[in-house]
């Protein structure tokens, strides 16, 4: 009987196609590329002496927030779009106001002696304070800060803060930072308005 | 003159198909990052201009606080999530422990809190971070574009 050869059966390869679009739609279902976006804050450690660091009233902004989301700034009713400019001319001081921080003369390397804010802002809430409300007063905070920082890279730099950040000039960077120095404190809060809990 | 026999059109070849398919996947795979936690409370973020990208998603710990959505079981007041299931202060003290930021600087706490919540359950949940010593975090929110 003649042997006949037969020529090896191809797999048939479309069912593979098949079982890899089913794996990517369950990957695009399930992942997701969004990216998370936050104020980046870093909390004063647990065990602080109170006495340690004595500090003067003329030095501190003083923001309080109370249960109705009312905003009292140095002692004066604030509205959340007044507080950027009023804590950067606090910080500024031009006037060199005796209720207004003081100044500190620093040696910074790159910039060399300026005259440093010990300006500390400490934002105190209530406990029935609204977090929108919050976190609304601390970005403007914050904003605050960008702004005087980016001022003073464009005098002294020609660029804005966030520029020089990208551009790794770390000297230069630290150099902003050592002469606007973040300090925001958060105070610990009250119960005074809102429901009894 | 032998008569070419009619010629029927060459089949596409498809074996490369699931190759194509295959890179799409790997590029996904690689650039996304698996959807963390089901959220159990009711989370709608506040909006700031200064927020920044938080970099470096797998050393981050996400917390949770809002309203649970099934407010049935789980009562009104707001709870506190990590990861996928609700923590009480305990619990919530030994994750800032075994977070060890002392020791891993890149790892970050990212709270994120619903809108409506009041600042009392914030402010505990800040106190037991930084009676675990977990002390870089980040306070989520959507980026605002308007002035």
């Amino acid at each position: 009987m003649p042997k006949t050869s037969r020529k090896l059966s191809q797999v048939n390869a479309s069912s593979m196609a098949d079982i890899a679009f089913l794996l990517l739609v369950f990957f695009l279902v399930t992942t997701s590329i969004e990216t998370d976006w936050g104020i980046l804050r870093k909390l004063p450690p647990a065990e602080e002496d109170p006495h340690s660091k004595p500090f003067h009233e003329r030095n501190i902004l003083e923001v309080f927030l109370n249960a109705n989301n009312d905003m009292m700034v140095e002692g004066k009713q604030m509205t959340l779009s007044e507080l950027r400019n009023f804590t950067k001319s606090f910080l500024l001081n031009a006037e060199r106001r005796s209720d207004w921080p003081a100044f500190k003369t620093e040696e910074i390397p790159v910039l060399g002696n300026m005259d440093v804010s010990k300006g500390i802002v400490s934002v105190q809430s209530d406990r029935s304070t609204n977090y929108a409300t919050y976190l609304g007063v601390q970005n403007e905070l914050i904003a605050a800060y960008r702004e005087l920082r980016d001022a003073a890279a464009q005098k002294y730099f020609g660029t804005n803060y966030e520029d020089l950040v990208e551009s790794g000039q770390q000297e230069k960077v630290l150099a902003i930072r050592k002469l606007y120095p973040q300090r925001i404190s958060e105070a610990e809060p009250v119960n005074k308005g809102g429901l009894n809990r | 003159m032998k008569r070419e026999s009619k010629r029927s059109l060459p089949q596409v070849s498809t074996a490369s198909l699931p190759d194509i398919v295959f890179m799409l996947l790997f590029f996904f795979m690689v650039t996304t990052v698996l959807r963390p936690v089901d959220l159990k409370v009711k989370l709608e973020k506040p909006q700031a201009e200064e927020v920044q990208k938080l970099e470096n998603k797998e050393e981050i710990g996400h917390l949770y606080i809002g309203k649970p959505l099934e407010a049935e079981r789980y009562g009104d007041l707001p709870r506190v999530q990590l990861n996928d299931a609700f923590v009480d202060k305990r619990q919530l003290l030994t994750f800032a422990e075994e977070l060890d930021q002392a020791n891993h600087p890149e790892r970050i706490v990212s709270i994120n809190v619903d809108r409506g919540v009041e600042m009392g359950v914030v402010t505990d949940v800040k106190q037991i971070l930084r009676k675990g010593n977990a002390l870089r975090i980040a306070y989520s929110a959507l980026p605002d574009e308007n002035e």
